[in-house]
């Protein structure tokens, strides 16, 4: 019991200092943290920094492009497991060659690929994206390319060990823990570039920043928590971790992405301000069900019933997240079904219910319960990876790929197909594989067998005939992982080139949006969710309120006071414009700021006379103030 | 009176046709199902039963996805080195 307590502490007090320092940085050592961190991420690294560019969307684009491969293995050898659970000896001929896993280590091979390698890279490159969009530009882009590959050769050397004997038991962990503190680390440089990222803007992060950050910050959390496992068997930190890696991590990267992609898709912002709120603080707050097939044998009363109403409000932030993200699409569902990628992560959103309502069920009895729904925890917990995370990573790698090549995806007819694909792939794998698994069950019961020999009766193989329908019906999802591939690979190099003005959310909308003193653009101002109604609220000295209406007032009054003006002063005034214009063409818009070099910044700065010195990220905010 | 050429090929693509190639696909996998149905002894041939390069494989179907996988894993591969050496 201390056991636990102490790691809940380590992680609720890391999550808090997170958001602490996110919000406030460390005061006087703010400006020098920031520099050490930039320079940790870039030149400290010597060579391998300079193999990547650091043009905008490179790593992003590196991260997808990872992810998507590790799909098509992921989904490969989940295809294989299902298959040989019908047919143990499909694959024997492979041992001529020295392939001839044990059923363990074709498990600890696709839990690894799936979660490490599909999910997480997937994720992770749709995160950077649309940190890199809401914020205007990576803090190093270069850095998150590389650190793509070290987690990519990471994964690879993984599915090596998982074929071996140093794999262990410990459900979704199955190799050494040592081995997943290498996630950790390079998850770190990936958690400052957000952070270094998100604290550069003068504007407080929205929700999906929080929702990527702090998951970022899970994930960090795990790699040096699991050493505990080093210590021997350890059910309830084992426990504990699968429900950090499937709530605070997974769950909460793709509710992050799906905050910000379904808006952009649609070009119409968050419905509700308070919903997604409430998905933000609960997501984190409470205990997943997903992960069903983590338990713990032996509980005491207390805990059990703590972590019970844990797990059953955990379904409250997932109905905010799913009801405020189907309101936001509510009337747009033609632009929706133009978007294939949105589609996906819509689609994937929805099944965030009922997946999380079955695995609650399974989750509440295998904690110190009966474990009476064990036979189906392993089929939800596929479910959770590839029906809802999976889908809202694949329609977050749609939307936001393009964005990353700077072309759209090649063909409309591919992403088409690869939509059918995986909704039929994962939607039949869930008929076929949920009876068999009763079936099974059923089968299997106290007494049953020695019933059925009794009344001479054979039980018909059902259930091996419909564990292949379910495999081959998995195949879609191969397919469409493949499909996505290639779609990806041909738009890179033909896909029609992406408007700069794609994918910005606009729109009537009730909510009101607080501004901190600084300067902001209406690109980051529509991405948050703002639209043409929104009352804007600026955190003045007064602490007055400013709406949109009036800035308007303003503005007529402005005109007015020139107005009044213009005859006393109408030759400075012809004087004053042209200068004011010929600045107005001089600066580029932020977008355009964001592309330019350190060094173009400095000598555009220092030509129209303002302070060329500090970072990037503060001689743009001097040239668009 | 029109005359034709020997040989008449139009340049269309309806909508409809690719209604009729999905069919046909749906109709050929519901025949291979039915055959392990109407010839429960009989095993559906497999890749090695086949093409005697793969007798080594054995009879198991699943050779033929993984030689889908395969050929999916080359036509990435083959599209990649494509556009790479692409001279436009």
């Amino acid at each position: 019991m201390n056991g636990i307590a102490l790691t809940l502490l380590s992680f609720y007090g890391w999550l808090l200092l997170v958001r602490f320092l996110t919000m406030r940085g460390l005061g006087p050592f703010s400006s020098f943290t920031r520099d050490m961190s930039a320079f940790m991420l870039g030149k400290a690294l010597g060579p391998a920094n300079e193999l990547f560019q650091n043009r905008p969307g490179s790593a992003g684009r590196t991260w997808l492009l990872h992810g998507v491969m590790w799909f098509i293995i992921a989904s490969t050898l989940t295809f294989t497991t299902l298959w040989r659970a019908h047919e143990p000896d499909a694959l024997a001929s492979l041992g001529s060659i020295g392939y001839s896993p044990t059923d363990a280590q074709s498990t600890a091979a696709l839990h690894l690929a799936s979660v490490f390698g599909a999910l997480s890279m997937t994720l992770i490159g749709a995160g950077l994206l649309v940190q890199s969009r809401l914020s205007g530009s990576l803090a190093s882009e270069s850095n998150g390319a590389l650190m793509a590959w070290a987690w990519s050769v990471t994964t690879f050397v993984g599915l090596i060990i998982a074929h071996t004997s140093l794999i262990g038991e410990v459900a979704w962990f199955e190799l050494p823990p040592v081995y997943y503190l290498v996630f950790s680390l390079i998850a770190l440089p990936l958690f400052i570039n957000h952070l270094l990222t998100v604290t550069a803007d003068e504007v407080p992060p929205v929700v999906p920043q929080w929702f990527l950050v702090l998951g970022l910050a899970s994930l960090v959390w795990t790699g040096p928590a699991g050493l505990l496992l080093l210590q021997g068997e350890n059910q309830l930190l084992a426990w504990w971790m699968l429900k950090v890696v499937f709530g605070c991590w997974l769950l909460a990267t793709a509710l992050g992405i799906a905050h910000h992609v379904v808006p952009a898709a649609l070009g119409r912002p968050l419905w509700s301000r308070s919903l997604s709120t409430v998905a933000l603080v609960g997501t984190f707050l409470t205990v997943t069900p997903l992960g069903a097939s983590g338990g713990v044998s032996e509980a005491g009363e207390f805990l059990q019933a703590m972590v019970g109403i844990f797990l059953a409000l955990s379904l409250l932030p997932l109905i905010a997240a799913v009801a405020n993200l189907s309101a936001t699409a509510s009337g747009g569902w033609q632009q929706l079904s133009s978007s294939q990628g949105a589609s996906m992560t819509m689609v994937g959103v929805v099944l965030l219910i009922p997946v999380a309502l079955a695995s609650l069920f399974a989750s509440v009895s295998a904690f110190g319960g009966g474990d009476e729904l064990s036979h189906i925890a392993g089929t939800l917990d596929m479910l959770a990876i590839w029906a809802a995370l999976g889908l809202i990573a694949l329609g977050g790698a749609h939307c936001l790929f393009p964005h990353a090549s700077g072309r759209q995806l090649f063909s409309q007819s591919k992403s088409r197909w690869t939509f059918w694909m995986l909704i039929i792939g994962v939607f039949g794998f869930a008929v076929g594989q949920l009876i068999v698994d009763h079936v099974d069950a059923t089968l299997a019961g106290e007494g049953v067998a020695e019933a059925l020999e009794a009344a001479e009766v054979t039980a018909p193989d059902l259930a091996g005939s419909l564990a292949l329908f379910a495999a081959v019906m998995f195949y879609g999802v191969v397919v469409g992982s493949i499909l996505l591939m290639q779609n990806m690979i041909m738009g890179i190099f033909r896909g029609v080139p992406v408007d700069e003005d794609m994918a910005v959310p606009a729109g009537p909308t009730p909510v009101r949006h607080t501004l901190t003193a600084g300067s902001t653009s209406i690109r980051r101002l529509l991405s948050s969710g703002v639209g043409v109604d929104t009352e804007i609220i600026v955190g003045d000295d007064e602490g007055g309120r400013l709406s949109l209406a009036d800035l308007a007032n303003q503005a007529d009054e402005v005109d007015d006071d020139v107005d009044d003006e213009v005859d006393d002063d109408a030759d400075e005034e012809v004087d004053e414009v042209p200068d004011a214009d010929e600045e107005a063409d001089e600066v580029p818009d932020t977008v355009s700021l964001n592309r330019m070099r350190k060094t173009e910044l400095v000598d555009l700065a220092s030509s129209l006379g303002k302070e060329s010195s500090g970072t990037k990220a503060d001689i743009i905010a001097r040239l668009v103030a | 009176m029109t005359v034709l050429p020997e040989v008449t090929q139009g340049g269309d693509e309806p909508a409809s046709s690719r209604v009729i190639l999905t069919l046909a696909g749906v109709a050929a996998l519901a025949f291979m199902i039915m055959f392990s149905v109407l010839y429960p002894e009989q095993q559906f041939p497999g890749l090695g039963d086949i093409l005697p390069l793969f007798s080594e494989l054995g009879g198991s179907l699943i050779w033929f996805f993984i030689l889908g996988v395969l050929l999916g894993v080359g036509m990435l591969f083959a599209t990649l080195m494509g556009e790479l050496v692409a001279d436009d």
